[in-house]
């Protein structure tokens, strides 16, 4: 299992937000990140992506490419050269870039979109292009900060899917931060939940089932299995609903 | 726009052009009723202004006249684009340099062209310089705070994308800050364009023996107002085209950005 994160600690300021924090990951595998709103999983990322340096502790981490929560893509370049983008810091001509990002076009469902600028897309395909441009350079960690957030739901079971056959084809691994425990639970092959501010790891889970037999009944039963876990009641603040709750006194 | 869509372009091109032309026949009418009140000197009559322009179309001196002006425009606004660009450029690279320049462009900004003329009888006394110099010192800083304002804008979402994605310096500028900053200043010139041309020719009239402004004043001292006039239709067409053609580029070179407006 190779390291990832050594020890991570993070301040901003003189606040502490990432204490000691372990990562290590298989290759062809998806590791879930959940945890409170603010609690530092996109600062983790960030850290990973290379685009902040922690405080204290180690990264290992090498070839990677990073799937931004919204598509942030260059409005004057089309839909290919959107997803050439990272191709231009490897040693390939213009050409072989283009012809490789038309191939990835047509695997993420785009192929009809090649010439086409930012503004003429759809939430859902502005995200099939963040991904393509991430699969492009075809990275060892591919780091997800919540990309599935605002789709629908068809659209968002393509995508996901996409991204399982991908990390398994390329037996590459990849970070999933979610605010979406059954996201976590269909994608993810572990799952790691942070604390409140300070982050922390508070639990750590492991799918029982390969990604290819999470069917939703199993689906089902994993959440409310999940969601009765202390740790992860306490770090998204669920509380059990006492019968006196349901009723409303005025 | 959908493609399943029908447009009726015709219908489209009627509603937008007629009303315009309407107008203009308007004008045209008051116009004609009122050289008829007015003596020629005063307001001549339409016809007799196209008449001067078909004369003027005619002689050497409107294509000489064309020329002078064309040649301080260019100079100045060419003077004006890289002197402000890379002023410009400049506060990109060192936090420093807006904050020092500022008070500059600002008072720049804020003198009217008018009083550069009067400094620029002084200093050059009649000549072409006067009008170069006028337009150079009258659009350099709306270029200067054009460049500034783009290089300062750079989506910082973009450049951790760059980052990311590792692209070398070189490949940043070609695929971040040149787009950004072609896409936000190519609008900048062509108000500035726009301007030259007017500061240009009024600078001429006043204090510059060459050009359409100087033709402009001669014609004014001659008292024919007809002539003035056809001038001033020479003028307008010339700002239309270098207008269009600007347009046109900025159309060419920034296909993304009529979508995004088009779209909304």
């Amino acid at each position: 299992m190779a390291q990832l994160l050594d020890n991570i600690h993070h301040y901003y300021g003189s606040r502490l937000i990432l204490e000691a924090i372990h990562l290590s990951a298989d290759p062809g595998e998806i590791v879930g990140l959940m945890g409170p709103s603010g609690c530092g999983k996109t600062t983790l990322l960030n850290i990973m992506a290379g685009l902040l340096s922690p405080t204290a502790g180690a990264v290992h981490t090498t070839a990677t490419a990073y799937v931004f929560q919204e598509p942030r893509l260059f409005p004057w370049y089309t839909v290919v050269e959107n997803i050439a983008l990272g191709l231009k810091a490897q040693t390939m001509n213009r050409q072989q870039r283009l012809q490789r990002a038309h191939h990835l076009a047509t695997t993420v469902g785009l192929s009809e979109a090649v010439s086409l600028y930012p503004p003429q897309l759809s939430g859902g395909m502005k995200q099939r292009v963040n991904l393509a441009r991430a699969f492009a350079i075809n990275p060892q960690l591919l780091l997800l900060d919540e990309p599935f957030s605002s789709l629908d739901m068809g659209t968002r079971q393509q995508l996901q899917q996409l991204v399982m056959t991908w990390i398994q084809q390329h037996q590459a691994t990849a970070i999933l931060v979610t605010h979406d425990l059954a996201e976590a639970t269909i994608m993810g092959d572990r799952l790691l939940v942070l604390s409140q501010c300070p982050a922390r790891i508070v639990c750590r889970w492991r799918n029982q089932r390969p990604s290819n037999q999470r069917d939703p009944a199993y689906i089902y039963h994993t959440l409310s299995e999940l969601q009765t876990l202390p740790e992860i009641a306490a770090s998204f603040n669920l509380n059990p609903v006492s019968p006196s709750h349901r009723s409303l006194k005025f | 726009m959908l493609p399943n869509q029908q447009v009726d372009f015709r219908a489209l091109w009627l509603r937008s052009t007629l009303p315009g032309l309407g107008t203009l026949a308007l004008v045209l009418g008051l116009w004609q009723w009122g050289s008829q009140t007015y003596s020629r000197v005063i307001l001549p009559a339409p016809g007799e202004v196209a008449v001067a322009l078909r004369s003027l179309l005619l002689q050497r001196r409107l294509w000489d006249a064309i020329a002078a002006t064309t040649v301080h425009v260019l100079v100045g606004f060419t003077l004006a684009l890289v002197i402000g660009g890379l002023l410009g450029l400049a506060t990109g690279r060192q936090g420093w340099v807006r904050p020092a320049l500022n008070p500059i462009a600002v008072a720049l900004l804020g003198t009217p062209p008018i009083a550069w003329l009067v400094l620029t009888m002084v200093w050059f006394g009649l000549g072409n310089a006067n009008s170069i110099f006028t337009v150079a010192v009258t659009v350099g800083p709306m270029i200067f705070a054009g460049v500034a304002d783009a290089v300062t804008t750079v989506d910082p979402s973009l450049l951790d994308v760059a980052q990311v994605y590792q692209l070398s310096e070189r490949s940043r500028f070609q695929s971040l800050y040149w787009p950004h900053l072609v896409s936000r200043l190519l609008p900048v010139l062509v108000v500035g364009l726009g301007l030259a041309w007017r500061v240009s020719i009024m600078s001429e009239v006043l204090a510059t023996p060459t050009g359409i402004g100087a033709e402009l004043n001669t014609a004014r001292a001659n008292l024919d107002t007809a002539e003035v006039m056809a001038w001033i239709v020479i003028t307008i067409g010339l700002v239309l085209a270098s207008d269009t053609l600007l347009r046109q580029l900025q159309q060419r070179i920034l296909p993304w950005q009529r979508l995004a407006n088009n779209l909304g």
